[in-house]
């Protein structure tokens, strides 16, 4: 209830504040997604070794996502982090790396699945159309198998990381979203 | 079964480990810069640093799948990939068509990527190969260069720990010296390798023959004898050499150490000697990182010596701490040149450092007597002598006739000053390396030349030295292996001059070194470090000079690369220098394989450099690097 009240004045007041932990295989786009998002610019990124943090404005939505890689050695720590207040888990996908696309899925459902995730929204990213040859939205959420999840709301966006196409709308899914989430359910 | 993976990959870890050892694999396989590359493309079998890493995950997965050596688990598969290839062998076919020793410009890497790994524009023809059949000690492949140069470095330094003492156990050999023909050549040995070096690979003991080498040096004496240097210039036909006499060179440098260098010749040698001691410098460049710990030792006294002149010029420096002390003496004469000589260099304390002084110091003075320390390779010096040249291998020899370790002597010999001194043996070597350098411009003299060719042949011997190399670093040696490998360019050059902006900026800049030297007359020497700073500073600056090459040409002696200036500094400074010329610009007829776009540009724009006067010596390490690392570029097209 109180939440509910919260997120009413936010309305009210124009501002609402949305925690969003981006993951997603290396090399997928994630730090290139959030400096896309938080610069407007394409960046020519580094590998990500631990992870990066950036709080992004956007229609009156303030999100704070953070871009890590999920490896398995640094998951422990994530942990330890912390993200189980975390409102909409973005997962990255690299569409054109067919060969990991398995391991992503293992990689996203051992995610979605912890408990910490349980209330988050989940965004995928079928990133990097811009590569010809690139899997599709429909061949991404397929190999994913994201049928499987049960009460999970989920979308796949096609998106490219270093135009920027995609990425808002799928800020703004899931901003539109997050009031849909069952809150109350807790 | 995930322990069963756990364990895998704890093996695949610890062999990765292992891989990043490989002399090939220390250096970032696009940008060549960074050292101890920590991340790989495991499809391409590459190790690079991290920033190229992420212009390879930029292209996509498609093009190259990064992997980090440390922070993820290796799958057999993977860890197979990157066994086969390898930086040296990848290179072979990802940079087929580019010259072995190209560093693409810092601020174009991404473009330098996308280019060599997603429009594939110097990828061998044909089918990928099968790594197993790109030799990875082949003399092209640049990594293998840039092992050979640390190796060198390392056993530079420890040579020069074993200069100091004298140790003559020479023995000469033959083959190396087939081809320089002169037999009396005999590459200084190397002595030694010997030692110590740890790092060094396998320093080939082979190759010592300091006295030899002195005897060498008497050859130098009678430029006749060098014929070699005709012959090298022949040999330019066959760039493959190039490399291998770099690496011979280097050994050379090495080994030989003392020498006293002084060749009558001297004059010619030490112009040649000056282009040598350019090349090195650049090798230093790429040795920089070692050099700077070694240095500087430089002790003082060494040099000084010479006539330094110059100021600053990076150069100089180098040389100076080459040559150490010995060559100081040496130089006397040629004031212009670098004086950073000085420095003498307790071999110890290796050259590297030297280099890096350069500075000047000025005084120098030619004593003649820089035998100084006649270990010390050191050589230097001097050069005034002769040219920039001369003075570095002057200093070398300074010692005289103690080994020499000749590189340094060889330098010595090359100036004038440095001939007379030097003496023998040593003297020899350094000789062969002003003669190289002569020859490679063609300038000339025949004298000269021969000592080129026995450059080349010490490098060739040398080659059991190249790990030396590092040892090297010190300074002598480092002087030795500048100079030899500058001749070995300059052979080379000829071919490497067709390939163009590359090689040539590359032998500009060596020219400019050279000439630099020549000048022998103050004007000159000041003119020449300039072009050294410059040279040592910024690749760009070498491109400038490239670039630019003609209009040096004017200027005779300073002139970059010009052609005047090289020619100046080749030996014979001045006169010789037109002949020169018209090789140069045979030269540039050929071809080179490089395109100069995306990194070349950077080449071609660069104008010349030698108008900066790159004194500092602190700054010259830095530029000392970038240039080496052209230098080797040009050297190995």
């Amino acid at each position: 209830m109180g939440g509910q009240i919260s997120k009413m004045m936010g309305k009210i007041f124009g501002s609402k504040e949305m925690r969003l932990l981006m993951l997603g295989l290396d090399a997928a786009g994630k730090t290139t997604i959030l400096y896309k998002l938080k610069l407007n610019q394409d960046v020519t990124t580094i590998p990500t070794v631990g992870f990066n943090v950036e709080t992004v404005t956007y229609k009156n939505v303030k999100f704070n996502v953070w871009d890590r890689k999920p490896s398995v050695a640094v998951w422990a720590y994530v942990d330890g982090i912390g993200h189980a207040g975390t409102q909409g888990l973005i997962f990255v996908i690299d569409s054109n790396d067919r060969a990991r696309i398995d391991e992503a899925r293992q990689e996203l459902h051992r995610i979605i699945l912890d408990r910490e995730m349980k209330e988050a929204l989940l965004l995928v990213f079928a990133n990097k159309q811009d590569i010809h040859g690139a899997m599709s939205p429909q061949e991404v959420q397929e190999r994913l198998k994201l049928n499987q999840l049960k009460d999970k709301i989920w979308y796949v966006i096609p998106s490219c990381a270093t135009t920027g196409e995609g990425i808002f709308e799928g800020l703004g899914w899931l901003s539109n979203n997050v009031k849909a989430q069952p809150t109350q359910r807790k | 079964m995930s322990r069963r993976t756990n364990d895998r990959a704890a093996q695949n870890q610890a062999t990765l480990k292992n891989l990043v050892k490989l002399e090939s694999n220390k250096s970032c396989a696009d940008c060549k810069r960074n050292k101890h590359p920590r991340w790989a493309s495991w499809n391409l079998g590459i190790f690079v640093c991290i920033r190229c890493s992420g212009i390879h995950r930029g292209m996509g997965t498609h093009i190259s799948r990064v992997k980090s050596v440390d922070l993820d688990a290796w799958t057999d598969e993977q860890l197979e990939s990157v066994v086969k290839w390898g930086n040296a062998r990848a290179n072979k076919y990802w940079e087929a068509k580019l010259a072995p020793g190209h560093v693409p410009a810092e601020a174009r890497i991404e473009n330098f990527i996308r280019t060599k790994y997603e429009s594939k524009r110097w990828v061998m023809d044909g089918p990928m190969p099968d790594p197993s059949t790109l030799a990875e000690g082949d003399d092209l492949t640049p990594p293998t260069s840039m092992k050979e140069k640390s190796q060198i470095q390392q056993s530079s330094s420890q040579r020069t720990a074993n200069i100091s003492q004298p140790a003559p156990p020479p023995k000469p050999q033959p083959a190396s010296f087939d081809l320089i023909g002169g037999d009396e050549l005999i590459p200084p040995a190397r002595p030694s390798t010997t030692g110590p070096p740890a790092i060094v690979k396998p320093p080939p003991p082979k190759q010592q023959q300091p006295s030899q080498l002195l005897g060498g040096l008497d050859f130098l004496g009678d430029p006749p004898e060098r014929p070699s240097s005709a012959s090298s210039m022949n040999n330019p036909g066959g760039l493959s050499r190039p490399d291998l006499k770099q690496s011979i060179l280097s050994l050379y440098a090495t080994a030989p150490k003392p020498q006293t260098t002084t060749l009558p010749s001297h004059d010619r040698q030490a112009s040649t000697g000056g282009s040598q001691s350019t090349t090195k410098p650049s090798a230093f460049g790429d040795l920089s990182d070692a050099f700077g710990g070694l240095n500087f030792s430089t002790a003082p006294g060494s040099s000084t010596k010479n006539v330094q002149a110059s100021p600053p010029q990076s150069q100089p420096s180098l040389f100076p701490n080459l040559s150490g002390p010995s060559t100081n003496n040496k130089a006397m004469p040629v004031p212009p040149q670098f004086t950073k000589p000085p420095q003498a260099f307790n071999p110890p304390p290796l050259a590297g450092g030297s280099f890096f002084d350069t500075g000047p110091k000025p005084p120098p003075k030619p004593a003649p007597p820089k035998q100084t320390a006649p270990p010390p390779l050191v050589v230097r010096k001097a050069s005034n002598a002769s040219d920039g040249f001369g003075e570095f291998s002057s200093a070398f020899n300074p010692s005289a006739p103690n080994t020499a370790p000749i590189t340094a002597s060889s330098i010595a010999a090359s100036t004038n000053g440095l001939l007379g001194f030097s003496p023998t043996a040593d003297s020899v070597k350094p000789v062969d390396a002003s003669q190289s350098t002569n020859s490679v411009f063609n300038l000339s003299a025949p004298k000269t030349g021969p000592a080129s060719n026995y450059n080349a042949l010490m490098q060739t011997s040398a080659p059991p030295t190249k790990t030396t190399f590092k040892t090297l670093s010190s300074d002598p040696w480092a002087s030795n292996e500048w100079n030899t490998n500058e001749p070995a360019v300059a052979t080379p050059v000829t071919g490497l001059s067709v390939a163009s902006p590359t090689l040539k900026s590359a032998t500009g800049a060596d020219f400019g070194w050279g000439s630099s030297p020549l000048p022998t007359s103050n004007t000159t020497s000041s003119n020449a470090p300039p072009n050294w700073a410059k040279s040592n500073t910024v690749q760009p600056d070498w491109s400038k000079s490239t670039a630019a090459p003609a209009p040096a040409s004017t200027s005779t002696q300073q002139s970059g690369w010009g052609s005047v200036a090289d020619i100046g500094g080749w030996g014979d400074p001045t006169p010789p220098a037109s002949t020169t010329f018209p090789k140069f610009n045979s030269t540039p007829a050929a071809p080179p394989k490089i395109t100069p776009e995306d990194d070349f540009g950077d080449w071609g724009s660069a104008p010349a450099p030698l108008p900066t006067p790159g004194p500092a010596a602190s700054s010259t390490g830095g530029q000392a690097k970038v240039a080496s690392e052209d230098l080797w570029g040009n050297v190995w097209e």
